[in-house]
Protein backbone atom coordinates (compact mmCIF):
# COMPACT_ATOMS: atom_id res chain seq x y z
CA UNK A 1 0.00 0.00 0.00
CA UNK A 2 1.30 2.93 -0.73
CA UNK A 3 0.60 6.63 0.51
CA UNK A 4 0.15 9.96 -1.06
CA UNK A 5 1.69 12.79 0.90
CA UNK A 6 0.14 16.10 0.23
CA UNK A 7 2.32 19.32 0.94
CA UNK A 8 0.72 22.48 1.61
CA UNK A 9 1.62 23.79 -1.69
CA UNK A 10 -0.30 21.20 -2.82
CA UNK A 11 2.69 18.45 -4.07
CA UNK A 12 2.00 15.19 -3.61
CA UNK A 13 4.55 12.74 -2.56
CA UNK A 14 4.38 8.82 -3.26
CA UNK A 15 5.65 6.80 -0.29
CA UNK A 16 5.54 3.57 1.23
CA UNK A 17 3.54 3.32 4.15
CA UNK A 18 6.08 2.16 5.78
CA UNK A 19 8.22 5.15 5.14
CA UNK A 20 5.62 7.25 5.78
CA UNK A 21 4.38 5.59 9.09
CA UNK A 22 7.51 7.16 10.72
CA UNK A 23 5.62 9.87 11.70
CA UNK A 24 3.71 8.79 14.22
CA UNK A 25 1.09 11.62 12.88
CA UNK A 26 0.22 9.62 9.86
CA UNK A 27 0.43 6.21 11.23
CA UNK A 28 -2.31 7.22 13.83
CA UNK A 29 -4.25 8.62 11.59
CA UNK A 30 -4.19 5.34 9.25
CA UNK A 31 -4.68 3.57 12.62
CA UNK A 32 -7.34 5.49 13.12
CA UNK A 33 -9.30 5.12 9.14
CA UNK A 34 -9.01 1.29 9.29
CA UNK A 35 -6.93 0.95 7.05
CA UNK A 36 -4.64 -1.56 8.19
CA UNK A 37 -4.33 -3.72 4.78
CA UNK A 38 -1.79 -3.81 3.64
CA UNK A 39 -2.34 -5.53 0.08
CA UNK A 40 -4.57 -2.96 -0.10
CA UNK A 41 -3.64 -1.50 -4.10
CA UNK A 42 -5.80 1.91 -3.36
CA UNK A 43 -4.16 4.72 -3.00
CA UNK A 44 -4.21 6.92 0.33
CA UNK A 45 -3.88 10.42 0.76
CA UNK A 46 -2.74 12.05 3.80
CA UNK A 47 -2.58 16.02 3.59
CA UNK A 48 -0.01 18.11 4.91
CA UNK A 49 -0.78 21.36 5.69
CA UNK A 50 1.58 22.43 7.46
CA UNK A 51 5.04 21.46 5.69
CA UNK A 52 6.23 23.39 2.02
CA UNK A 53 6.64 20.76 -0.33
CA UNK A 54 10.90 21.48 -0.21
CA UNK A 55 10.70 20.76 3.28
CA UNK A 56 8.67 17.68 3.39
CA UNK A 57 10.88 15.78 0.54
CA UNK A 58 13.31 16.13 2.84
CA UNK A 59 11.75 14.78 5.85
CA UNK A 60 10.46 11.94 3.53
CA UNK A 61 14.35 11.15 2.49
CA UNK A 62 15.07 10.84 6.14
CA UNK A 63 12.05 8.60 6.73
CA UNK A 64 13.47 6.81 3.55
CA UNK A 65 16.92 6.11 5.40
CA UNK A 66 15.99 4.99 8.46
CA UNK A 67 12.67 3.24 7.35
CA UNK A 68 14.19 0.03 8.92
CA UNK A 69 16.25 1.83 11.77
CA UNK A 70 15.20 0.46 15.36
CA UNK A 71 15.47 3.69 17.65
CA UNK A 72 15.14 3.37 21.17
CA UNK A 73 12.12 3.93 23.21
CA UNK A 74 10.18 7.01 23.26
CA UNK A 75 9.99 6.90 27.35
CA UNK A 76 13.94 5.85 27.57
CA UNK A 77 15.16 9.40 28.40
CA UNK A 78 18.39 8.29 28.99
CA UNK A 79 19.90 6.19 25.88
CA UNK A 80 18.27 9.73 23.68
CA UNK A 81 19.98 12.49 25.26
CA UNK A 82 23.19 10.76 25.94
CA UNK A 83 23.26 9.33 22.29
CA UNK A 84 25.19 11.45 19.91
CA UNK A 85 23.54 12.82 16.47
CA UNK A 86 23.84 10.10 13.62
CA UNK A 87 27.38 11.29 11.50
CA UNK A 88 24.09 10.75 8.37
CA UNK A 89 22.11 12.95 10.44
CA UNK A 90 24.64 15.26 10.56
CA UNK A 91 25.43 15.57 7.23
CA UNK A 92 21.48 15.51 6.13
CA UNK A 93 21.15 18.67 8.75
CA UNK A 94 23.75 20.43 7.30
CA UNK A 95 21.27 22.69 5.13
CA UNK A 96 20.50 26.67 5.53
CA UNK A 97 19.25 27.97 8.81
CA UNK A 98 15.84 28.48 7.45
CA UNK A 99 15.06 24.79 5.97
CA UNK A 100 16.76 23.62 9.35
CA UNK A 101 14.07 25.33 11.09
CA UNK A 102 11.41 24.04 9.13
CA UNK A 103 12.56 20.50 9.57
CA UNK A 104 12.08 21.32 12.72
CA UNK A 105 8.89 22.50 12.93
CA UNK A 106 7.85 19.69 10.32
CA UNK A 107 9.23 17.12 12.31
CA UNK A 108 7.39 18.66 15.68
CA UNK A 109 3.85 18.35 13.28
CA UNK A 110 4.16 15.16 11.86
CA UNK A 111 5.47 13.72 15.55
CA UNK A 112 9.00 12.47 14.07
CA UNK A 113 10.54 12.46 17.43
CA UNK A 114 14.14 11.07 16.49
CA UNK A 115 14.34 13.51 13.80
CA UNK A 116 12.82 16.28 15.94
CA UNK A 117 15.34 15.28 18.60
CA UNK A 118 18.42 15.39 15.73
CA UNK A 119 17.18 18.46 15.18
CA UNK A 120 17.37 20.36 18.41
CA UNK A 121 20.63 18.31 19.15
CA UNK A 122 22.33 20.85 16.29
CA UNK A 123 20.68 23.63 17.87
CA UNK A 124 21.89 22.87 21.11
CA UNK A 125 25.63 22.35 19.88
CA UNK A 126 24.77 25.83 18.26
CA UNK A 127 24.19 27.56 21.91
CA UNK A 128 27.48 25.12 23.82
CA UNK A 129 29.88 26.43 25.11
CA UNK A 130 29.02 30.16 23.80
CA UNK A 131 28.87 33.54 25.85
CA UNK A 132 25.50 35.55 26.07
CA UNK A 133 26.83 38.08 23.64
CA UNK A 134 27.68 35.57 21.16
CA UNK A 135 24.68 33.76 21.26
CA UNK A 136 22.76 37.00 20.91
CA UNK A 137 24.95 37.20 17.63
CA UNK A 138 24.23 33.38 16.46
CA UNK A 139 20.68 34.26 16.42
CA UNK A 140 20.29 37.49 16.00
CA UNK A 141 18.77 38.17 19.40
CA UNK A 142 18.16 41.72 20.82
CA UNK A 143 19.51 42.64 24.13
CA UNK A 144 16.53 43.88 26.16
CA UNK A 145 17.85 43.85 29.49
CA UNK A 146 18.52 47.53 31.26
CA UNK A 147 21.83 47.53 33.09
CA UNK A 148 20.59 47.01 36.65
CA UNK A 149 18.55 43.78 35.24
CA UNK A 150 22.33 42.65 33.59
CA UNK A 151 24.03 43.26 36.91
CA UNK A 152 21.07 41.61 38.88
CA UNK A 153 21.56 38.71 36.61
CA UNK A 154 24.85 38.36 37.54
CA UNK A 155 24.69 38.68 41.22
CA UNK A 156 22.04 35.36 40.78
CA UNK A 157 24.60 33.32 38.88
CA UNK A 158 27.97 34.17 40.45
CA UNK A 159 27.72 30.99 42.31
CA UNK A 160 28.28 29.48 38.62
CA UNK A 161 30.46 31.60 37.44
CA UNK A 162 33.92 29.54 37.54
CA UNK A 163 33.08 26.89 35.55
CA UNK B 1 -5.94 19.36 15.00
CA UNK B 2 -5.29 20.48 18.69
CA UNK B 3 -1.46 19.56 18.23
CA UNK B 4 -0.79 21.63 15.59
CA UNK B 5 1.42 24.49 17.11
CA UNK B 6 3.42 26.03 14.28
CA UNK B 7 1.64 27.59 11.13
CA UNK B 8 3.58 28.83 8.49
CA UNK B 9 2.50 31.98 6.84
CA UNK B 10 1.66 31.57 2.64
CA UNK B 11 4.15 33.50 1.60
CA UNK B 12 7.07 32.22 3.14
CA UNK B 13 10.40 32.65 1.13
CA UNK B 14 13.49 30.97 2.13
CA UNK B 15 16.19 33.36 3.16
CA UNK B 16 19.64 31.24 2.86
CA UNK B 17 21.33 34.32 5.02
CA UNK B 18 19.03 35.09 7.75
CA UNK B 19 20.12 33.24 11.04
CA UNK B 20 18.38 30.59 12.72
CA UNK B 21 14.88 31.68 14.20
CA UNK B 22 15.26 30.64 17.68
CA UNK B 23 12.83 32.81 19.57
CA UNK B 24 10.80 31.63 16.97
CA UNK B 25 10.28 27.99 17.70
CA UNK B 26 7.42 26.86 19.73
CA UNK B 27 7.94 26.67 23.30
CA UNK B 28 8.09 23.21 23.34
CA UNK B 29 10.58 22.84 20.78
CA UNK B 30 12.70 25.19 22.30
CA UNK B 31 12.71 23.48 25.73
CA UNK B 32 13.84 20.61 23.81
CA UNK B 33 16.73 22.22 22.43
CA UNK B 34 17.50 23.69 26.18
CA UNK B 35 16.97 20.21 27.67
CA UNK B 36 19.60 19.37 25.86
CA UNK B 37 21.99 22.30 27.32
CA UNK B 38 24.06 21.93 30.73
CA UNK B 39 23.62 24.67 33.13
CA UNK B 40 26.67 27.39 32.12
CA UNK B 41 25.05 27.08 28.55
CA UNK B 42 21.46 27.64 30.53
CA UNK B 43 22.87 30.56 32.32
CA UNK B 44 24.45 32.20 29.36
CA UNK B 45 21.21 32.00 27.68
CA UNK B 46 19.61 33.25 30.47
CA UNK B 47 21.67 36.28 30.01
CA UNK B 48 20.79 36.64 26.54
CA UNK B 49 17.06 38.69 26.75
CA UNK B 50 13.76 38.30 29.03
CA UNK B 51 11.80 35.62 27.31
CA UNK B 52 15.15 33.29 27.06
CA UNK B 53 15.68 34.13 30.62
CA UNK B 54 12.10 32.67 31.44
CA UNK B 55 12.45 29.54 29.21
CA UNK B 56 15.95 28.75 30.57
CA UNK B 57 14.68 29.13 34.03
CA UNK B 58 11.53 26.81 33.40
CA UNK B 59 11.03 24.43 36.13
CA UNK B 60 10.33 21.85 33.85
CA UNK B 61 14.15 21.78 32.33
CA UNK B 62 15.23 21.97 36.31
CA UNK B 63 12.90 18.71 36.53
CA UNK B 64 14.13 17.28 33.94
CA UNK B 65 17.65 17.58 34.62
CA UNK B 66 16.97 16.17 38.03
CA UNK B 67 14.94 12.89 36.90
CA UNK B 68 17.73 12.41 33.99
CA UNK B 69 20.38 12.16 36.91
CA UNK B 70 18.43 10.12 39.01
CA UNK B 71 17.45 7.44 36.81
CA UNK B 72 20.93 7.49 35.67
CA UNK B 73 22.56 7.11 39.32
CA UNK B 74 20.19 4.53 39.99
CA UNK B 75 21.48 2.20 36.88
CA UNK B 76 25.45 3.16 37.64
CA UNK B 77 24.50 2.81 41.75
CA UNK B 78 23.98 -0.84 40.81
CA UNK B 79 27.05 -1.97 38.84
CA UNK B 80 29.16 -0.27 41.65
CA UNK B 81 31.57 -2.64 42.59
CA UNK B 82 31.75 -4.46 45.88
CA UNK B 83 33.47 -3.33 49.01
CA UNK B 84 35.93 -6.30 49.06
CA UNK B 85 37.02 -5.53 45.65
CA UNK B 86 37.88 -2.27 46.45
CA UNK B 87 40.13 -2.98 49.03
CA UNK B 88 42.18 -5.93 47.09
CA UNK B 89 42.70 -3.21 44.41
CA UNK B 90 43.45 -0.48 47.58
CA UNK B 91 40.84 2.15 46.26
CA UNK B 92 39.92 2.27 50.26
CA UNK B 93 41.65 1.48 53.40
CA UNK B 94 39.68 -0.81 55.30
CA UNK B 95 37.52 -3.75 54.00
CA UNK B 96 35.25 -3.12 56.97
CA UNK B 97 33.33 0.31 56.01
CA UNK B 98 31.75 0.75 59.83
CA UNK B 99 35.03 1.42 60.76
CA UNK B 100 35.22 4.99 62.42
CA UNK B 101 36.35 7.75 60.80
CA UNK B 102 38.08 8.63 64.21
CA UNK B 103 39.54 4.65 64.58
CA UNK B 104 41.37 5.63 61.24
CA UNK B 105 42.75 8.49 61.84
CA UNK B 106 44.56 7.91 65.11
CA UNK B 107 45.91 4.86 62.97
CA UNK B 108 47.11 7.23 60.30
CA UNK B 109 48.36 9.80 63.15
CA UNK B 110 49.94 6.30 64.99
CA UNK B 111 52.15 5.54 61.89
CA UNK B 112 53.42 8.86 61.35
CA UNK B 113 54.59 9.27 64.54
CA UNK B 114 56.48 5.74 64.09
CA UNK B 115 58.03 7.23 61.02
CA UNK B 116 58.82 10.54 62.37
CA UNK B 117 60.49 8.29 65.37
CA UNK B 118 62.27 6.04 63.04
CA UNK B 119 63.98 8.77 61.09
CA UNK B 120 65.39 11.08 63.45
CA UNK B 121 66.74 8.15 65.38
CA UNK B 122 68.29 7.30 62.04
CA UNK B 123 69.59 11.28 61.89
CA UNK B 124 70.91 11.01 64.86
CA UNK B 125 73.82 8.28 64.00
CA UNK B 126 74.83 10.69 61.15
CA UNK B 127 78.42 11.58 61.27
CA UNK B 128 79.26 14.98 62.56
CA UNK B 129 80.55 17.40 60.14
CA UNK B 130 83.95 17.49 61.53
CA UNK B 131 84.34 13.79 61.16
CA UNK B 132 83.20 14.23 57.98
CA UNK B 133 86.17 17.16 57.16
CA UNK B 134 88.70 14.50 58.60
CA UNK B 135 87.92 11.96 56.83
CA UNK B 136 87.78 14.07 53.52
CA UNK B 137 84.16 13.23 52.58
CA UNK B 138 83.35 17.03 53.24
CA UNK B 139 85.93 19.81 51.63
CA UNK B 140 87.57 21.54 54.76
CA UNK B 141 87.44 25.29 54.10
CA UNK B 142 90.22 26.13 56.20
CA UNK B 143 92.43 23.72 54.66
CA UNK B 144 90.79 22.53 51.55
CA UNK B 145 92.97 23.95 49.15
CA UNK B 146 96.17 22.45 50.68
CA UNK B 147 94.69 18.90 51.42
CA UNK B 148 93.31 19.28 47.64
CA UNK B 149 97.58 20.00 46.08
CA UNK B 150 98.54 17.49 48.54
CA UNK B 151 95.76 14.50 47.61
CA UNK B 152 96.90 15.57 43.33
CA UNK B 153 100.80 15.01 44.61
CA UNK B 154 100.00 11.77 46.07
CA UNK B 155 98.39 10.47 43.40
CA UNK B 156 100.75 11.83 41.09
CA UNK B 157 103.44 10.08 43.19
CA UNK B 158 101.61 6.81 43.97
CA UNK B 159 100.97 6.44 39.52
CA UNK B 160 104.58 6.78 39.32
CA UNK B 161 105.13 4.57 42.22
CA UNK B 162 102.80 2.08 40.43
CA UNK B 163 104.34 2.49 37.16
CA UNK B 164 107.50 1.50 38.20
CA UNK B 165 106.91 -1.05 40.27
CA UNK B 166 105.18 -2.60 37.25
CA UNK B 167 107.60 -2.11 34.99
CA UNK B 168 110.49 -3.70 37.23
CA UNK B 169 108.42 -6.83 37.70
CA UNK B 170 107.81 -7.10 34.04
CA UNK B 171 111.39 -6.61 33.66
CA UNK B 172 111.94 -8.97 36.29
CA UNK B 173 109.56 -11.76 34.54
CA UNK B 174 110.11 -11.46 30.72
CA UNK B 175 114.13 -12.01 32.30
CA UNK B 176 112.74 -15.44 34.46
CA UNK B 177 110.79 -16.43 31.48
CA UNK B 178 113.67 -16.36 28.59
CA UNK B 179 115.78 -18.83 30.45
CA UNK B 180 113.18 -21.82 30.52
CA UNK B 181 112.18 -20.50 26.87
CA UNK B 182 108.75 -18.61 27.57
CA UNK B 183 107.55 -15.61 26.37
CA UNK B 184 104.09 -14.71 27.83
CA UNK B 185 103.06 -11.41 26.91
CA UNK B 186 101.10 -10.26 29.78
CA UNK B 187 98.31 -7.59 29.90
CA UNK B 188 99.48 -4.81 31.12
CA UNK B 189 96.36 -3.70 32.51
CA UNK B 190 95.74 -6.76 34.45
CA UNK B 191 99.26 -6.51 36.16
CA UNK B 192 98.37 -2.74 36.69
CA UNK B 193 95.27 -3.78 38.44
CA UNK B 194 96.78 -6.36 40.63
CA UNK B 195 99.60 -4.24 42.03
CA UNK B 196 97.47 -1.69 42.28
CA UNK B 197 94.79 -3.73 44.27
CA UNK B 198 97.90 -4.62 46.30
CA UNK B 199 98.77 -1.98 47.27
CA UNK B 200 95.15 -0.63 48.33
CA UNK B 201 95.09 -3.54 50.40
CA UNK B 202 97.98 -2.67 52.60
CA UNK B 203 97.67 1.06 52.56
CA UNK B 204 97.37 4.82 51.62
CA UNK B 205 100.38 6.23 49.91
CA UNK B 206 102.44 7.65 52.35
CA UNK B 207 104.08 11.06 52.15
CA UNK B 208 107.87 11.46 51.48
CA UNK B 209 110.26 14.23 52.62
CA UNK B 210 113.82 14.85 52.00
CA UNK B 211 114.53 14.51 55.26
CA UNK B 212 113.49 10.97 54.92
CA UNK B 213 114.98 10.67 51.72
CA UNK B 214 118.61 11.38 53.30
CA UNK B 215 117.83 9.75 56.13
CA UNK B 216 117.06 6.80 53.67
CA UNK B 217 120.40 6.94 51.63
CA UNK B 218 122.40 7.83 55.02
CA UNK B 219 120.48 4.04 56.13
CA UNK B 220 121.66 2.34 52.75
CA UNK B 221 125.06 3.77 53.23
CA UNK B 222 125.34 2.16 56.80
CA UNK B 223 123.98 -0.86 55.75
CA UNK B 224 125.38 -1.80 52.52
CA UNK B 225 129.11 -2.11 54.12
CA UNK B 226 127.38 -4.33 56.28
CA UNK B 227 125.30 -6.07 53.61
CA UNK B 228 128.74 -6.44 52.07
CA UNK B 229 129.99 -8.03 55.18
CA UNK B 230 127.38 -10.59 55.02
CA UNK B 231 125.07 -8.96 57.46
CA UNK B 232 121.31 -9.93 56.78
CA UNK B 233 119.90 -7.13 58.71
CA UNK B 234 119.67 -5.05 55.97
CA UNK B 235 117.61 -4.64 52.48
CA UNK B 236 121.25 -4.58 50.32
CA UNK B 237 122.18 -7.85 52.18
CA UNK B 238 118.79 -9.10 50.64
CA UNK B 239 119.87 -7.75 47.19
CA UNK B 240 123.15 -8.82 47.04
CA UNK B 241 122.75 -12.48 48.94
CA UNK B 242 119.72 -12.76 46.13
CA UNK B 243 122.09 -12.36 43.31
CA UNK B 244 124.63 -14.30 44.93
CA UNK B 245 122.24 -17.14 45.40
CA UNK B 246 120.09 -17.10 42.67
CA UNK B 247 121.87 -17.16 39.33
CA UNK B 248 119.93 -16.53 37.08
CA UNK B 249 118.90 -12.87 38.88
CA UNK B 250 120.85 -10.21 36.92
CA UNK B 251 122.56 -7.30 38.28
CA UNK B 252 119.74 -5.27 36.31
CA UNK B 253 117.15 -7.38 38.11
CA UNK B 254 118.99 -6.28 41.38
CA UNK B 255 119.56 -2.78 40.37
CA UNK B 256 115.99 -2.87 40.67
CA UNK B 257 115.38 -4.47 43.89
CA UNK B 258 117.64 -1.67 45.27
CA UNK B 259 115.47 0.97 43.64
CA UNK B 260 112.39 -0.91 45.46
CA UNK B 261 114.09 -0.57 48.28
CA UNK B 262 114.54 3.13 48.10
CA UNK B 263 111.60 3.70 47.69
CA UNK B 264 110.26 1.49 49.93
CA UNK B 265 111.94 2.42 52.75
CA UNK B 266 109.60 5.77 52.96
CA UNK B 267 107.90 5.92 56.33
CA UNK B 268 104.61 5.27 58.10
CA UNK B 269 104.01 1.41 56.44
CA UNK B 270 104.68 -1.63 54.87
CA UNK B 271 103.53 -0.52 51.21
CA UNK B 272 106.46 -1.19 49.22
CA UNK B 273 107.80 -4.23 51.41
CA UNK B 274 104.57 -5.86 50.34
CA UNK B 275 104.81 -5.27 46.82
CA UNK B 276 108.72 -5.96 46.54
CA UNK B 277 107.74 -9.18 48.96
CA UNK B 278 105.41 -10.42 46.45
CA UNK B 279 107.67 -10.07 43.50
CA UNK B 280 110.00 -11.68 45.65
CA UNK B 281 107.77 -14.38 46.04
CA UNK B 282 107.25 -14.48 42.31
CA UNK B 283 110.78 -14.71 41.60
CA UNK B 284 111.17 -17.60 44.44
CA UNK B 285 108.35 -19.43 42.49
CA UNK B 286 109.80 -19.11 39.61
CA UNK B 287 113.21 -20.33 40.21
CA UNK B 288 112.30 -22.63 43.07
CA UNK B 289 114.48 -20.92 45.46
CA UNK B 290 112.55 -20.09 48.47
CA UNK B 291 113.20 -16.99 49.80
CA UNK B 292 111.45 -14.76 52.61
CA UNK B 293 111.58 -10.78 52.62
CA UNK B 294 114.40 -9.65 54.94
CA UNK B 295 113.32 -6.23 55.81
CA UNK B 296 111.75 -5.13 58.19
CA UNK B 297 114.28 -3.90 60.61
CA UNK B 298 115.36 -0.85 58.68
CA UNK B 299 116.47 2.12 60.95
CA UNK B 300 114.31 4.21 59.23
CA UNK B 301 111.22 1.64 60.23
CA UNK B 302 112.09 1.82 63.79
CA UNK B 303 111.52 5.25 64.07
CA UNK B 304 107.95 6.10 63.77
CA UNK B 305 108.05 9.39 65.54
CA UNK B 306 109.82 10.87 62.68
CA UNK B 307 107.43 10.35 60.67
CA UNK B 308 105.09 11.92 61.68
CA UNK B 309 106.10 15.14 61.32
CA UNK B 310 104.37 17.36 59.40
CA UNK B 311 105.01 18.82 55.97
CA UNK B 312 104.45 22.38 54.51
CA UNK B 313 104.24 22.16 50.64
CA UNK B 314 107.62 23.50 49.72
CA UNK B 315 108.48 20.34 50.98
CA UNK B 316 106.02 17.86 49.20
CA UNK B 317 106.61 19.85 46.19
CA UNK B 318 110.16 18.88 46.37
CA UNK B 319 110.14 15.69 47.81
CA UNK B 320 107.66 14.92 44.82
CA UNK B 321 110.07 16.29 42.34
CA UNK B 322 112.80 14.22 44.01
CA UNK B 323 111.25 10.89 43.62
CA UNK B 324 110.33 11.56 40.15
CA UNK B 325 113.86 12.49 39.04
CA UNK B 326 114.91 9.49 41.08
CA UNK B 327 112.19 6.67 39.20
CA UNK B 328 112.96 8.64 36.03
CA UNK B 329 116.99 7.77 36.69
CA UNK B 330 115.54 4.20 37.79
CA UNK B 331 113.53 3.46 34.54
CA UNK B 332 116.70 4.70 32.07
CA UNK B 333 118.60 2.42 33.86
CA UNK B 334 116.01 -0.13 33.69
CA UNK B 335 115.49 0.73 29.58
CA UNK B 336 119.31 0.09 29.54
CA UNK B 337 120.35 -2.82 31.51
CA UNK B 338 123.87 -2.84 30.48
CA UNK B 339 124.77 -0.18 31.52
CA UNK B 340 123.28 -0.44 34.67
CA UNK B 341 125.00 -3.72 34.80
CA UNK B 342 127.79 -1.76 34.23
CA UNK B 343 127.58 1.23 36.73
CA UNK B 344 125.82 -1.02 39.62
CA UNK B 345 126.80 -4.65 39.21
CA UNK B 346 129.62 -5.06 41.68
CA UNK B 347 129.36 -4.16 45.36
CA UNK B 348 132.27 -1.97 45.02
CA UNK B 349 130.62 0.15 42.65
CA UNK B 350 127.84 0.23 44.69
CA UNK B 351 129.44 1.52 47.44
CA UNK B 352 131.08 4.21 44.70
CA UNK B 353 127.79 4.64 44.22
CA UNK B 354 126.62 5.72 47.20
CA UNK B 355 129.59 6.88 48.64
CA UNK B 356 128.70 9.70 45.17
CA UNK B 357 125.44 9.85 47.04
CA UNK B 358 126.96 10.85 50.54
CA UNK B 359 128.90 13.52 49.18
CA UNK B 360 126.60 16.84 48.66
CA UNK B 361 129.54 18.21 46.93
CA UNK B 362 128.65 15.62 44.28
CA UNK B 363 125.11 16.27 43.95
CA UNK B 364 124.99 19.43 42.18
CA UNK B 365 123.24 21.97 43.82
CA UNK B 366 121.46 21.32 47.25
CA UNK B 367 117.95 22.16 47.31
CA UNK B 368 117.30 20.59 51.02
CA UNK B 369 118.93 20.31 53.83
CA UNK B 370 120.97 17.44 54.09
CA UNK B 371 121.36 15.48 56.99
CA UNK B 372 124.08 12.83 57.83
CA UNK B 373 123.15 9.84 59.57
CA UNK B 374 125.57 8.38 62.14
CA UNK B 375 124.19 4.38 63.12
CA UNK B 376 125.24 2.86 66.57
CA UNK B 377 123.80 -0.15 66.37
CA UNK B 378 119.70 -0.34 66.47
CA UNK B 379 119.56 3.57 66.57
CA UNK B 380 120.81 6.30 64.05
CA UNK B 381 121.48 9.94 64.69
CA UNK B 382 121.19 12.51 62.61
CA UNK B 383 123.57 15.56 62.05
CA UNK B 384 122.46 18.42 59.71
CA UNK B 385 125.44 18.60 56.84
CA UNK B 386 126.44 22.68 56.30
Amino acid sequence: MSISIISSDGEPFKVERKVAERSVLIKNMLGDLGNDDDDDDESFEVPIPNVRGSVLQKILEWCEHHKDTAFPDDEDDDSRKSAPVEEWDREFLRVDQEMLYEIILGANYLNIRPLLDAGCKVVAEMIRGKTPEEIRRTFNIVNDFSPEEEAAIKRENEWAEDR
Amino acid sequence: MDYLTTNFPGDMSINHYEPFRLLELPLEVLIKVLIFLDVPDLISLSKTCHYLKEVANERFISRCRFYYTRNRLNCRIGLRPDTTVLYEQHIIPNKDITVSAELLSTASTLEKNLRRDSLSKSLRKRPSIEELKQKRIVRNPDTGAVDDIKLKLQNEALSEMLKLLLRSWRFQKKIVKSDVKMFVENDMDAEYMQIYQKVLNVATFPSFTPKETSKKLASSSVSSPASSAGSSSSRHCSVDSTSDNSPPQTPVMSRVTSGDFSTESTPDHDLNSGDIQSIHAVDTVDHGIPMTPQRGNDGSASHPSRRTESLNMKDQLHSVSMRKKYFEELASDASHPSGSRRSISSPEKVLNHIDRCKDPKLWGKPSRTMLKALVDDDVIHYEKLK
